[in-house]
């Protein structure tokens, strides 16, 4: 787990930078005793936050949307492997419905 | 590592605000956490990524440009993109807002798939911080009450305790990093650095300093004044007082937990007038003929 100023040192932050992104729920490190606690989920999030800027993101705005568009990307592909999992522990005659089922639907 | 040039697809001559336009390009293009299912891209980004940090290098550009060295890059240190914890559902917590999924959280066959596990930042506590600010000698040992100057810009009322030692650390409550969300404050932990003093030396419960004395003082003895770090005490020098004479005064020291006080030390030194004085040389010119005394 990594400190507030472990991050701040280690992606070269400015305090009040990292801060803002916490309350904007745009990185969410758990509460610690001392503060908050990064684990490298949250780490690989404020790298991922870090090269957007670099790379493409220009403005807090664009961030915001960049980012929720991301989440919701990211939970639909969650949502669809369950999905899948559960499709493919059917029995192989309801598997061959539904893919038939989908097959068709693409078709229209 | 392929040619660096090659990699970013542009020209030897290339300037670098053109450099750093196509490395742009294709890290957007090509950053795994943006393409979650392309598996090639995660080799894609970072061959970019090492191109663009070997020619962004001035010096390494230089002698590979001059054909003096080849692009041998350091391997880039394995890192994790944020798509594979997100994909493997420990980014739980970065669920989109519900209210985005509302379509499907009302079928029944699909009302579990986008609950996510909330991390509430609204009651977190803010992060300690440390700072060092510098504290007056006199200050450090009776105790004060300053308004100090922090290296962050902000002025603090601070109360410093009586035989504060330097390095010595005050943890002031809620003075740190506000919580996120309206979170409670950590804590600011100040470490004390104690200026030395001109005069004053502290050890442990103790003052020392050095007393300066006239010749008349020292030979005739007599009273004078001292200043201590608890005022200005009188003292009797006796008749006959050497340099290097250590005296004590009792309870003029550093305060200590019992409520008293250490003492304080001085060692006299003895002073003879500047500029030299032609009646006490002529007086002495007589008088250290008749009376040689060894010291060496």
């Amino acid at each position: 787990m990594l400190s507030f100023d472990d991050m701040l040192r280690l992606h070269q932050l400015r305090r009040v930078e990292l801060q803002t992104w916490i309350e904007q729920r745009w990185v969410r490190p758990e509460a610690g005793a001392h503060g908050p606690e990064f684990d490298e989920v949250d780490e690989a999030r404020v790298t991922l936050i870090c090269e957007l800027r670099e790379v493409c993101v220009a403005d807090d705005e664009a961030m915001e949307v960049v980012l929720s568009l991301l989440d919701q990307l990211y939970a639909m592909r969650r949502a669809l492997r369950r999905v899948e999992h559960a499709i493919q522990a059917l029995p192989e005659p309801m598997r061959q419905q539904v893919r038939r089922s989908l097959d068709a639907e693409g078709e229209r | 590592m392929r040619d660096p040039y090659e990699v970013l697809g542009v020209a030897k001559n290339a300037e670098i605000k053109d450099i750093k336009k196509a490395y742009r390009k294709l890290a957007r293009a090509h950053h795994p956490d943006l393409r979650p299912g392309d598996k090639q891209s995660e080799e894609r980004f970072k061959e970019v990524a090492a191109a663009y940090d070997f020619l962004s290098d001035e010096t390494k550009k230089a002698a590979y440009d001059r054909g003096e060295i080849d692009a041998a890059g350091a391997p880039r240190a394995e890192r994790r993109f944020y798509r594979d914890f997100a994909e493997a559902g420990r980014g739980g917590r970065y669920t989109a807002a519900g209210e985005t999924f509302g379509d499907f959280e009302n079928s029944d066959l699909f009302a579990e798939l986008f609950r996510g596990v909330r991390r509430d930042t609204r009651k977190m506590r803010g992060a300690d911080v440390r700072q060092r600010v510098d504290v007056d000698f006199l200050d450090a040992v009776n105790g004060a009450q300053r308004e100090l100057l922090l290296p962050d810009g902000r002025r603090l009322k601070v109360t410093i305790p009586p035989a504060t030692t330097d390095g010595q650390t005050l943890r002031l409550k809620g003075q740190g990093q506000p919580g996120p969300g309206g979170g409670p404050a950590g804590d600011l932990h100040l470490e004390l650095a104690v200026r030395p003093h001109p005069q004053f030396t502290r050890k442990d419960a103790d003052i020392y300093a050095d007393l300066p004395v006239t010749l008349g003082e020292a030979v005739l003895g007599g009273r004078i004044e001292v200043p201590t770090v608890d005022g200005v005490v009188s003292m009797t020098i006796p008749r006959g007082s050497n340099s290097g004479t250590r005296m004590r005064v009792r309870g003029k020291g550093v305060p200590t937990p019992g409520g008293t006080r250490g003492d304080h030390y001085v060692t006299l030194k003895v002073v003879l007038p500047d500029p030299p004085d032609p009646d006490l040389t002529s007086l002495i010119e007589s008088w250290a003929a008749n009376h040689p005394y060894r010291v060496r």
